[in-house]
């Protein structure tokens, strides 16, 4: 289980890679994050959408409602310019990150 | 499913968003919990699903959530996905924000409350504040009354010394009773000599008022007969004239000859106004007090002080006596001194008279003032009502926000709270402004009041002036929310919500309550521009009435010379009117021991020798000592005789026996009133050379035609005009007929008098002309602010009426185009628009008409020769308010037929 600071500070990228090739709605974003993360992260209801919404205040993603045929309306969120911007840039943050940690913890083990 | 809509709402009743935001966001939240319940269901049950779901929705995380979001709205619109001009865009933000119409509403109840505001502080300080004496509620002045005297209600506490010694002696209810009578003092010495206005009374004064001095002493009753005329001043007297010398005390102040010693001097908070003590005093604030006793030759006899009416008794009741206990009991004291007189007139009984000292100090300015606090009350209550009008078309735009908070699950009681709720804080943010700028106000205030008003030095913004404005401020802010309140508590959200999804127009009822408040607007108006123009009238008629003499050309000084003795004063009197004469410019001179205008006063009776009157029907006289060509340059044509000569008068001062001093008195020129009352039915012009009692018998030399005397208001008084040596009188007012400028002619008539009488204090040199301003002082002051306030409300009530019309117009424009399509003419549309708000606003002026009636009695006595019903007045005022009405439609109708008929063609 990942400590609290880290899952907050990974859930907007995982929430901006989720959406990257498709605008996606709140309840499928939840599902994703729980399977893709193996259980690992899981987001209650009651927390997903202040990060939803902060998100969208950031400018980085943006909410709209559609109607589909034969479905009830929904609130989907797609990526914005700015947030894929900041998707580039948070991946290679990331990826520096997990390297510098990965070599640390290389070093420790050998 | 549970009722996830109903367990968030009981966890956090609002979410301080945009209806609209708040509602997609419960929508999104309970797709959600729907979805996630539906899995959860199969693994742990329905009830622990429900549990866990809604285990981490507290109060504290759904207004987080409220928070988030409103982030979100108040974001610029950066997302490419929600261009500019998109519906997310649009959207009003906060609806918590300051908006221009909340400004609005501020700033005009500001105005409204601080003119309320202003005005009751001047109520306050002159009538309700209490007099600065221990226990002021016990002060009263006490008086008599004969009824059966014609015209005797005129001279309320006037009273005669036997009265006053009489009750001294008798009356039980009063821990004391003093008596007062008006004096003055001329201070020299210090620059332009300057007259004091002071007060006689008898020791018993200070302790009916428990004054004690700061400095020095009070009088005690041996005073009276102290040669040395011992005074106590006043603490502003004190400051102003001697810089709060402490070395006062026994100073000798005046001319020689004419001194008197300071042996007291009064704390600061002991102020005399000028109106507490009676009719006597002069009005304005007393500065001295000098010591006075009823000699051995008083009292007793009925007969020797019966016309004596030259006093007036001050007295403090005993704690527990009523006003109505004391008088049932001075009633029964002064039917006895009637029943002792020897001469009384058969039938003729003698009242008394108690009125507490506030209640007369203020008696002559309570209606006028009491009725410009209703004037600007209603100014008020039509802003309120002004405002309340905007605000039900607010609530109209704003009406699909409160449906979809109803369907949300508040409650209509909710949403009226809550409009009720923002009224009450515009309410106070514009009362607290208002009370604010009252302090400004009220400078305007005073510094447009006449002098006449009493106790204009007490009105200060107090407590209970601060009480009143949060009152005020919070009564006006709930009013002006109310309507709009109850509209939004009936509100049908269902029938709200499917009209919203098209159009948020305001329904008929909307349109029905604004024009209401219309109503109400023109009624208020109506009744307050009656008022105004029925003033307007009586001051016209007091403005214009002849007075019976001309102003025009004529200058006036007044001139005490008390500090002369008799044989001095005569011979000032006898050059001062050739000096002025003789100044280049001027053609001729006059002087009167009274101006006109000025009030009846020096009252004597009068009547033909050998008659005899019953006590109750001799007739009285106004005496006037006049000197110079007094007619001439007063303009008062002489309808028989002639004016008295100087050669009338025998040589030397002071006449040499009883027979010169008879020969002193030969000789009075009568007015025709004064004719017609003691020779009714006679020619006036035939009563030269016709004998006539005053203190002795004397000879009518001429008829002068009646000159208003008393008042602008009451019929020219019989007046008897006697030469200036008769009496010698203590202060003179020089009348100068002269077509110099006021200015260039000031200089000359001061150097004149100074040089004859150099210890004679003078008053500013003032144009003939403003005897009569001075003299309806109280009626334009009562005009100026009526018409203001009356302005101000036609203005609200016409911007109120455009408003309404122009926004009737917008909602309209289809129905119009289809109309205008069809052909309907030009005239009609006008009338369609145009009529929605003239019809209320006619209803409106008709009951404001009626209230005007029903309240002319209150209006009255204020009038002159205008009645509080006068056709004119209504009907003028009402033509007004409908006038202003229709031009307030002229645009938004012209518009109306301006709409393009093609609209009619569009769909929707």
């Amino acid at each position: 289980m990942l400590t609290p600071e880290l899952k907050k500070g990974s859930a907007e990228f995982l929430v901006l890679s989720l959406l990257e090739d498709e605008p996606r709605h709140g309840y499928e974003l939840s599902k994703l994050i729980t399977s893709r993360s193996g259980g690992v992260l899981t987001f209650h209801v009651a927390s997903l959408y202040p990060l939803l919404y902060r998100m969208e205040a950031r400018g980085w993603i943006g909410g709209r409602w559609v109607e589909r045929p034969g479905e009830r309306r929904r609130r989907y969120y797609r990526i914005t310019a700015a947030g894929k911007r900041t998707l580039v840039a948070q991946r290679k943050s990331w990826r520096e990150f997990v390297a510098a940690v990965a070599g640390i913890a290389e070093l420790r083990r050998a | 499913m549970p009722d996830w809509r109903g367990a968030l709402r009981r966890r956090a009743p609002e979410l301080r968003l945009d209806p609209a935001d708040e509602a997609e966001l419960i929508e999104e939240l309970v797709q959600h919990l729907d979805a996630e319940f539906a899995e959860l269901v199969p693994r742990v049950g329905a009830a622990e699903a429900e549990r866990q779901l809604l285990a981490r929705f507290d109060a504290r995380s759904l207004h987080e959530l409220g928070r988030t979001r409103r982030s979100v709205a108040l974001a610029p619109a950066r997302h490419d996905i929600n261009p500019p001009g998109s519906r997310e865009s649009r959207r009003m933000r906060t609806p918590h924000r300051f908006a221009p119409f909340h400004f609005l509403v501020v700033v005009m109840l500001a105005i409204g409350v601080g003119a309320t505001t202003a005005v009751f502080s001047v109520v306050n300080g002159v009538l309700l504040r209490p007099l600065p004496f221990h226990d002021p509620g016990q002060l009263v002045l006490v008086g008599e009354r004969a009824p059966q005297v014609p015209g005797s209600d005129k001279f309320a506490f006037f009273d005669t010394p036997s009265a006053f010694l009489a009750w001294q002696k008798e009356a039980t209810d009063f821990q004391a009773l003093a008596a007062v009578q008006n004096t003055s003092f001329t201070l020299t010495g210090q620059g332009e000599p300057r007259v004091l206005d002071g007060v006689r009374v008898t020791s018993e004064f200070f302790s009916v008022l428990k004054a004690t001095p700061e400095l020095g002493r009070v009088f005690v009753p041996a005073d009276a007969a102290d040669g040395g005329r011992p005074m106590v001043i006043t603490d502003a007297f004190w400051r102003s004239a001697f810089g709060a010398d402490p070395g006062i005390i026994g100073r000798s102040i005046g001319t020689p000859g004419n001194e008197a010693r300071v042996i007291g001097v009064l704390p600061s908070d002991f102020r005399i106004g000028g109106s507490e003590l009676g009719p006597m005093t002069s009005g304005k604030s007393t500065e001295f007090f000098v010591p006075f006793a009823f000699g051995p030759n008083w009292g007793g006899n009925l007969t020797g002080a019966w016309t004596n009416f030259n006093y007036t008794a001050i007295g403090r009741l005993k704690p527990g006596v009523t006003v109505d206990a004391a008088l049932s009991r001075l009633d029964v004291i002064q039917a006895r001194l009637a029943a002792d007189a020897p001469d009384a007139a058969p039938g003729m009984t003698l009242r008394g008279q108690i009125m507490p000292v506030l209640a007369y100090a203020t008696s002559t300015s309570r209606q006028e003032l009491w009725l410009l606090f209703g004037a600007v009350g209603a100014v008020l209550l039509v802003i309120s009502v002004n405002l309340g009008g905007l605000w039900v078309s607010q609530v109209a735009t704003r009406r699909r926000d409160w449906a979809i908070r109803i369907a949300l699950g508040a409650t209509p009681g909710q949403l009226v709270r809550r409009i009720l709720g923002e009224g009450l804080v515009l309410g106070l943010i514009g009362g607290a402004l208002g009370t604010a700028c009252a302090a400004l106000g009220l400078k305007g205030l005073l510094a447009l009041a006449p002098q006449d008003i009493p106790r204009l030095d007490q009105v200060h913004v107090d407590l209970r002036v601060l009480a009143l404005g949060l009152l005020l401020s919070a009564a006006a802010g709930l009013l002006t929310a109310l309507v709009p309140a109850l509209r939004v508590g009936r509100g049908d959200p269902q029938e709200s919500l499917k009209a919203g999804s098209r159009a948020t127009t305001a329904g008929p009822a909307g349109v029905r309550t604004r024009q209401g408040l219309i109503g109400v607007q023109a009624a208020l108006t109506t009744v307050l521009i009656a008022v105004a123009g029925l003033l307007g009238f009586s001051l016209y008629r007091l403005m214009t009435r002849p007075a019976g003499f001309s102003s025009d050309q004529a200058v006036l000084a007044r001139v005490v010379i008390s500090s002369y003795d008799d044989t001095q004063r005569d011979q000032i009197l006898q050059q001062i009117t050739t000096a002025v004469a003789a100044i280049p410019g001027v053609s001729t001179t006059g002087l009167t021991s009274h101006p006109p205008l000025e009030g009846e006063t020096w009252i004597n009776s009068a009547g033909i020798p050998g008659k005899q009157y019953p006590r109750a029907q001799q007739p009285s006289v106004n005496v006037r000592f006049i000197g110079g060509a007094y007619f001439a340059a007063m303009q008062i044509p002489l309808l028989a005789g002639r004016d008295f000569r100087e050669n009338d008068r025998p040589p030397g001062w002071p006449p040499a026996d009883d027979s010169t001093e008879a020969r002193m008195q030969q000789g009075v020129i009568i007015s025709a009133a004064a004719a017609r009352l003691i020779w009714p039915g006679r020619d006036p012009r035939s009563l030269v050379g016709e004998r006539m009692l005053m203190n002795s018998v004397t000879t009518i030399v001429g008829v002068a035609a009646d000159a208003l005397d008393g008042s602008l208001t009451t019929t020219a008084p019989a007046v008897v005009y006697r030469p200036y040596w008769n009496a010698d009188p203590p202060y003179v007012t020089l009348v100068v007929r002269t077509a110099l400028p006021l200015g260039s002619i000031a200089g000359s008539l001061r150097a004149a008098v100074r040089k004859l009488a150099p210890n004679a204090p003078m008053s500013d040199i003032e144009p003939l002309g403003s005897l009569r301003a001075a003299a309806t002082a109280p009626q334009r002051y009562q005009f100026v602010l009526l018409m203001i306030f009356a302005g101000l409300t036609l203005l609200l009530a016409a911007i109120g009426v455009y408003a309404l019309v122009a926004h009737s117009v917008a909602q309209r424009r289809k129905e119009l185009a289809i109309r205008l399509a069809l052909g309907a003419p030009a005239g009609a549309i006008r009338w369609l628009i145009a009529s929605q708000a003239v019809t209320p606003v006619a209803w409106g002026a008709l009951a404001g008409l009626l209230t005007a009636i029903a309240a002319g009695r209150v209006l009255r006595s204020m009038l002159y020769q205008v009645g509080p019903n006068d056709p004119a007045a209504l009907g003028a005022a009402a033509a007004v308010v409908l006038l202003a009405a229709m031009l307030a439609c002229v645009l938004p109708a012209r518009r109306a037929t301006r709409v393009d008929p093609n609209l009619a063609l569009r769909a929707e």
